[in-house]
């Protein structure tokens, strides 16, 4: 028997989570199938987290649109998420006459668009807002409305909000097949089948396989990856601003993140794949990202690294008449529609930015299409609370610390100083495994990566889930921790 | 606001021989505070000897160590608080404790600080590759197995030959398992000359010298690493099931650098053992500790 719902999303990620959201306003049932054992692991965990404002975006596209729409309410998305966030804004460096003009340009591009805040600024007030950065400057281009965001955190949140809101969610399952039948899919899954009158496909990389399932092949995605570097809390101070650089001459530019959680995050790189992805970073990458880094910054510390990463992008191209890659790739945010199969495709930079947004523009084109529009839920409740932070209420209010339950008080992870009643509640909300623990809580993600807290953090995974502590995972099965003798 | 002469801040070999030998020299009020259920500090992780020739004048196991101290403790004037994490020190001689008893200040006229020290970990590395599961540190995995009686897996690889990495690998060869390289940038062996002989010698541990770990293989486990000889440039791939980091140790200075800033703290603080510099013995981080209260 085929489970039955009205609209299937394909994918939770933070776009899957946030489309969700914006239809479970409506009295639609809405199931959401992830084939990860978490939700926001791929690319939306894997990012700078910069909610950008817009300014270099082509006047008339989705994307400008968009971003415009989302740098404007993302305050508020936040206060009703309960998202921490950070209003740092971007610094984007010339050294040159080269990147001077392509600067003047973005600016000429801002204003056309009517996008507030954005300027340029000269040397003098560039090193009084960043005097640790290398000499030479010649001019910035000023985003003051620019925010950081721990990516993950933003889409967990779209996550537990969608699911308050009835949304149901299944993870660890991959689609299989997907058939037309009559007015409906049927989608199979490694684990069920489920008949859908609408498909919301969110699927990332897979976007394009996913919909050449049911579709007349249109678009192919080939991924570029990108590496980063996360350097320690110590470094934090080091910048206030989000730097980027305009390169001079040809090549890639670099990006230094002050981040929402007091570190600093360089990257990303940009390089091809040989193969398929699996989350490697390269040598290469990595060394390319210290140098350049040094180079913007004399002072950075690069013994301070405490973690490296990489990603990969979903670049999309065209397809010819004959199915053969073109050149031409796809700017703007895409989505292809056909007979009720929805499918965002080739989503990258803004992304994060503008995921509340383009979870709203799809839904809105989801409800559109049904013959009779769905209602709107009288019961919708748009906000939803974060799990308590010992470390911040520590500094910012240690009165309600005192009211909450006593494990709030003990301490799991030294670096972070995450409680254990933080991980319980996590644990609560539907982590289980070490790595949605840290996504939910932080805890592992400081300068010791989880040398004091791993083992602490599996006993009260095991206690808690009541499962064989051999049995927790890493992230999903087949990665246990511990391997039983 | 509770008031003491001497807030001791670990409870490892260096703040309990802090608080024995403040209690010998007569102040009245001593707190020991420590993080973990029970005071040892990383002792009661070591199972195997070699402690104590220095002190004891005995071949000791960290365990029995620790639990010389821990009576000693027991029976003196010095106060312990388990269970209990130091979160801030402040300028003005107070200090947040949080713990399963609350959130308390305290105030205090001097303060030891006996953190210990923790292990670098695989970024501080120049390695690509993936992060899957099966890599952890030297140290978290004699906490899991000595401790906490659970298994780690059987083709291991260690990298570095540090002391905590050579006494891993002979621990593990006892219990039958593969060490299939230890793997050291250097041209010879780290960690003590005993350790090398009874460990790497006696267990004839296959040490790769003037070698790397470049990538990291495998994405759900750990499927290999690929190694590079430095002299030669030679690269080849070696496969395991656990990777484990013995590639040395940080003094635990973060407690001062969160209450205070990076570079400077009050000269009323006094580091003691491993948080202050690493020491190669534990006698020494002792005698580290008892030397503290000299000048009274």
């Amino acid at each position: 028997m085929a489970r039955k719902t009205e609209v299937l999303i394909i994918g939770a990620g933070i776009l899957g989570c946030f489309a969700a959201r914006a239809l479970s306003r409506y009295k639609l049932d809405i199931s959401v199938i992830e084939k990860e054992a978490d939700v926001c692991t791929g690319i939306s965990k894997a990012n700078t987290g910069i909610i950008y404002q817009g300014y270099d975006q082509h006047h008339g596209s989705l994307k400008a649109e968009l971003c415009k729409r989302a740098s404007a309410s993302f305050s508020a998305l936040c206060a009703e998420l309960d998202v921490a966030y950070k209003r740092t804004g971007l610094l984007m460096l010339s050294f040159g006459p080269n990147a001077d003009k392509v600067l003047e340009k973005k600016i000429r591009n801002a204003e056309s668009g009517a996008i507030p805040n954005v300027h340029l600024i000269g040397p003098q007030e560039i090193y009084s807002f960043e005097p640790s950065l290398r000499d030479g400057v010649t001019h910035a281009l000023y985003a003051e409305d620019t925010y950081v965001v721990n990516p993950w955190d933003l889409g967990i949140a779209a996550f537990e909000n969608a699911k308050a809101n009835g949304t149901s969610f299944y993870l660890n399952e991959e689609v299989i097949n997907i058939r037309k039948e009559s007015d409906s899919f049927l989608i199979e899954t490694n684990k069920q089948t489920f008949l859908a009158k609408r498909v919301l496909c969110c699927g990332g990389l897979k976007a394009d396989m996913l919909w050449e399932m049911v579709c007349r092949p249109m678009i192919r995605l080939i991924p570029q990856a990108a590496d980063y570097l996360v350097f320690d809390t110590y470094c934090g101070n080091l910048i206030h601003h989000v730097l980027s650089v305009e390169p001079e001459e040809k090549g890639d530019g670099i990006t230094i993140v002050p981040t929402a959680d007091g570190n600093l995050l360089l990257g990303p790189t940009r390089r091809d794949i040989i193969g398929e992805f699996d989350g490697s970073t390269a040598l290469k990458g990595l060394s390319e990202l210290k140098k350049k880094g040094k180079w913007l910054l004399p002072d950075l510390p690069l013994e301070q690294v405490i973690r490296s990463f990489a990603a990969a992008r979903p670049n999309p191209f065209t397809l010819d008449k004959n199915g053969e890659i073109t050149d031409k790739s796809l700017k703007d945010f895409v989505i292809l529609e056909e007979d009720g199969f929805f499918d965002l495709i080739g989503v990258k930079t803004p992304g994060i930015t503008c995921a509340n947004e383009l979870g709203l523009h799809l839904a809105d084109k989801i409800i559109r299409s049904f013959e009779r529009t769905p209602e709107l839920k009288t019961d919708f409740v748009p906000t939803r609370k974060a799990i308590p932070k010992t470390s911040e209420l520590l500094n910012k209010n240690p009165e309600a610390l005192s009211l909450l339950s006593p494990e709030y008080l003990e301490i799991i992870c030294r670096c972070k100083n995450v409680s254990k009643g933080e991980i319980l509640e996590a644990i609560k909300r539907g982590a289980f495994t070490v790595d949605g623990i840290k996504r939910r809580t932080g805890a592992g993600m400081g300068r010791c990566q989880g040398g004091y807290c791993m083992e602490k953090i599996l006993k009260l995974l095991s206690e808690n889930l009541d499962t064989d502590i051999y049995q927790i995972t890493k992230d999903g099965i087949g990665s246990e921790i511990l391997k039983k003798p | 606001m509770k008031h003491f002469d001497v807030l001791i801040i670990g409870g490892g070999a260096g703040g309990m021989a802090a608080a024995l030998s403040a209690s010998e020299k007569g102040y009245q009020n001593i707190l020991l505070v420590e993080r973990k259920e029970a005071l040892g500090g990383i002792l009661l992780q070591c199972t195997h000897h070699g402690f104590g020739l220095g002190y004891f004048g005995e071949d000791l196991s960290g365990i029995q160590y620790a639990e010389r101290f821990r009576s000693k403790v027991e029976c003196s004037n010095v106060q312990v608080l388990l269970n209990t994490m130091v979160l801030r020190l402040h300028p003005d001689k107070t200090a947040l404790l949080s713990g399963t008893a609350g959130l308390k200040t305290i105030s205090f006229e001097r303060c030891v600080l006996a953190s210990g020290c923790r292990e670098r970990t695989l970024y501080s590395q120049e390695i690509a590759g993936t992060r899957p599961s099966g890599i952890m540190t030297a140290g978290t995995a004699q906490k899991l197995i000595n401790i906490d009686q659970l298994d780690i897996g059987d083709e291991i690889v260690i990298l570095g030959s540090g002391d905590v990495g050579q006494i891993m690998a002979r621990q593990l060869s006892q219990a039958g398992k593969h060490i299939i390289a230890m793997i050291e940038k250097e041209d010879r062996p780290g960690g003590l000359k005993r350790n090398q002989k009874d460990c790497l010698e006696a267990y004839r541990i296959p040490l790769c010298l003037n070698s790397v770990i470049r990538k990291i293989h495998g994405t759900k486990q750990i499927e290999g690493v690929t190694i590079q000889n430095l002299n030669s440039g030679k690269e080849s791939f070696l496969n395991c099931s656990t990777l484990l980091t013995a590639i040395g140790m940080i003094p635990e200075t973060d407690l001062l650098k969160t209450s205070f800033g990076q570079e400077t703290y009050p000269d009323w603080i006094k580091k003691i053992g491993n948080c202050d510099y690493v020491h190669d013995i534990v006698d020494s981080v002792s005698a580290d500790g008892f030397k503290i209260w000299a000048e009274k």
